[in-house]
């Protein structure tokens, strides 16, 4: 987050009046934002969870078998298969000896990296596009706002299904297909956002002084758009894990022997009736997520919207 | 009036045009070829023995040799007909098999998008009159928890608790209510829980947050200083101006529905449009899967036609926008 260094230290001494101390829209946003209880509950969750997927194992340091993990994911033990919980597997085991514990700690990896290159991509492009529709206007915005009108007459899943299931599934290809279903949001706030600013008095001297159009996009239109569209990234990647999850409930999304929380979720099923274990642990997982997301999502809209702000 | 109904339906009709070309390019475009598929299976030694003219007949006889521009073209031609095409897959017509399962997805989606609906503006409206008090907290986190809560594992979760342990409801399954209406009640209870959370959750969220905005504005002080009486005041102006955006977001949360009947159909093993389409990918039907995606986009265009229609009927300002 861009911390500003409060007031502008010693003004240049021109002979002109002194310049007033610059107001810092972020200042405020974080003030605002750490002072609703849920969002910042939201926020320490997701700290620990990017904490837990970091030292899930050390194999990045060159420590092999050290870390929260407490056994490798994807080790089979034939010799212990479905077992219940115990010491020595913290959830048990599934049906070919793999530790649930450490399969769950080692599926937040999987996660953040899916929901982040998703949301990324889909963040880019959409604003881009956004961007684009709303400056130019015309032609232009017609055939944008027209594609994402199409994007958004197919539930989000449903495009998703789409892609990931006829492509087949992988890492790469559920990352295009979310990144692919996350467009139109994105691309609907930021034009909403351009919309608004294009008509603000800074563009017009921007113009004055002759920027050229991508210029005045970049340095002008965007960051004045750009604390909104954060709160569309962060209640995104809420979204994108919630899919992931779905898609790989269904088998078309990360693919096995890969520990995805939706994919162990279905592996589970199986065994509901002697190992419930195996399916509603990673469903819990699942939901602290995607509940850290969506919280710390509500506060900073709060935050940032003044319109809304009290309203949760 | 009429020239902004004419003009959203135009618009209508472009959207739904756009999504047919999308489909077919998305479709077209992925690797996967279901005729392999049909004539092999997923038999790795005959795929290698499907020999070429054997290979290029059946490609002539689908019409899948011709430049994809005619392929869209015929296939446009054929929807206008209400001809959906063939399943390569299960050798059957699209139109049938779509007709015996789209009821039943209609049926769960339905009931689940009126609870749903009436559920979450009531839990909405309750939040936000009784506002800071114990109920606002409780029904707030429920309803956070609610779009928070991955829906296939709620359907588990549901399952292990009522069907496994309690053993009051049967774990899954579809029973043609005109068969026995009694199972048939009892297999649905979890399939609509699970697909009503959603809306429940989302729209309590969004009406309460409404209504908070609502209940500031110079017009609802206005009123209380008239000495109107609280019921007219709640009724007349604060929910009838909250409903704005909460009746613009019942098309999305009808596609959340739809989405979600994927997921649970899944779950509970009910014989509907989503089960279809999960195994329609796995078998890389794409006849099967194109169709299903155009019936779910004309659903969501159509109703989200109807609310801006309605829109334009109740809010005059809108129709001029």
């Amino acid at each position: 987050m861009v911390e500003d260094k409060g007031p502008v230290a010693e003004p240049i001494d021109t002979g002109a009046t002194v310049v007033p101390p610059r107001y810092s829209e972020w200042r405020r946003i974080v003030r605002v934002f750490f002072g609703r209880k849920l969002a910042v509950i939201g926020l320490v969750i997701i700290v620990i969870l990017v904490l837990i997927a970091i030292f899930a194992d050390l194999a990045w340091l060159g420590l092999p078998g050290v870390g929260i993990a407490t056994h490798d994911p994807l080790a089979t033990d034939m010799k212990a298969v479905l077992e219940q919980p115990s010491s020595a597997h913290w959830l048990g085991t599934d049906s070919i000896g793999r530790d649930t514990f450490s399969r769950i700690i080692h599926g937040t990896r999987i996660s953040f990296r899916v929901g982040i290159a998703a949301v990324g991509s889909s963040a880019i492009i959409g604003m881009a596009m956004g961007l684009a529709a709303a400056y130019f206007g015309g032609w232009v915005f017609a055939i944008i706002m027209r594609f994402t009108d199409a994007l958004m007459a197919l539930p989000g899943l449903i495009i998703i299904i789409l892609i990931a299931g006829l492509v087949g599934g992988g890492e790469g290809v559920v990352i295009f297909a979310l990144a692919f279903g996350g467009i139109a949001p994105q691309c609907r706030i930021m034009c909403g956002q351009a919309l608004h600013i294009k008509q603000e008095d800074y563009v017009l001297a921007g113009r004055a002084i002759g920027m050229g159009n991508l210029r005045m996009m970049i340095t002008q239109i965007f960051p004045n758009a750009f604390p909104p569209l954060l709160v569309g990234i962060t209640m995104g990647l809420g979204t994108i894990v919630l899919a992931e999850a779905g898609l790989s409930y269904l088998g078309i999304g990360i693919q096995p022997p890969a520990p995805s929380w939706g994919g162990m979720v279905y592996n589970g099923q199986a065994f509901l009736l002697t190992n419930p274990i195996l399916s509603l642990a990673p469903g819990a997982a699942i939901m602290l997520i995607v509940f850290g997301f969506n919280m710390a999502g509500d506060g900073l809209r709060d935050a940032v919207d003044p319109r809304l702000k009290g309203a949760f | 009036m009429r020239a902004y109904v004419i003009r959203r339906v135009i618009i209508g009709i472009i959207i739904l045009l756009i999504v047919t070309m999308m489909v077919f390019l998305f479709v077209r475009l992925m690797p996967g070829d279901p005729l392999i598929v049909y004539m092999a299976g997923y038999d790795i030694e005959r795929v290698n023995r499907i020999g070429p003219e054997e290979y290029q007949a059946m490609l002539h006889k689908w019409g899948l040799d011709l430049p994809i521009h005619v392929q869209y073209w015929n296939w446009l031609a054929k929807l206008f007909q209400g001809d959906l095409g063939q399943s390569i897959k299960l050798q059957e017509d699209i139109g049938v098999l779509i007709a015996e399962r789209m009821p039943r997805t209609a049926y769960l989606g339905l009931i689940s998008f009126v609870i749903g609906v009436f559920g979450g503006i009531a839990a909405g409206v309750i939040c936000a009159l009784r506002r800071g008090t114990w109920i606002d907290t409780v029904v707030t986190l429920l309803a956070n928890t609610g779009i928070t809560i991955p829906v296939f594992w709620l359907g588990i979760l549901l399952m292990y608790i009522f069907a496994y342990k309690l053993g009051w409801l049967p774990t899954s399954g579809w029973t043609n209510p005109f068969d026995d209406f009694a199972l048939h009640v009892r297999q649905m209870i979890m399939p609509i829980i699970c697909l009503s959370v959603g809306g429940i959750a989302g729209l309590c969220r969004l009406t309460r947050s409404c209504m908070l905005e609502v209940m500031r504005q110079d017009y609802v002080r206005t009123a209380w200083a008239k000495g109107l009486r609280e019921r007219v005041i709640v009724v007349r102006h604060q929910i009838k101006n909250a409903m704005i955006p909460v009746v613009t977001a019942l098309g999305g949360s009808l596609g959340a529905i739809l989405g979600g009947s994927v997921l649970i159909e899944n779950v509970f093993a009910i014989p509907g449009m989503g089960r279809l389409m999960v195994s329609a990918v796995f078998d890389q039907d794409y006849q099967v899967v194109q169709a299903q995606v155009l019936i779910f986009g004309g659903i969501i265009i159509f109703s989200n036609l109807v609310v801006d229609i309605a829109w334009g009927w109740l809010d005059p300002r809108i129709r001029y926008a």
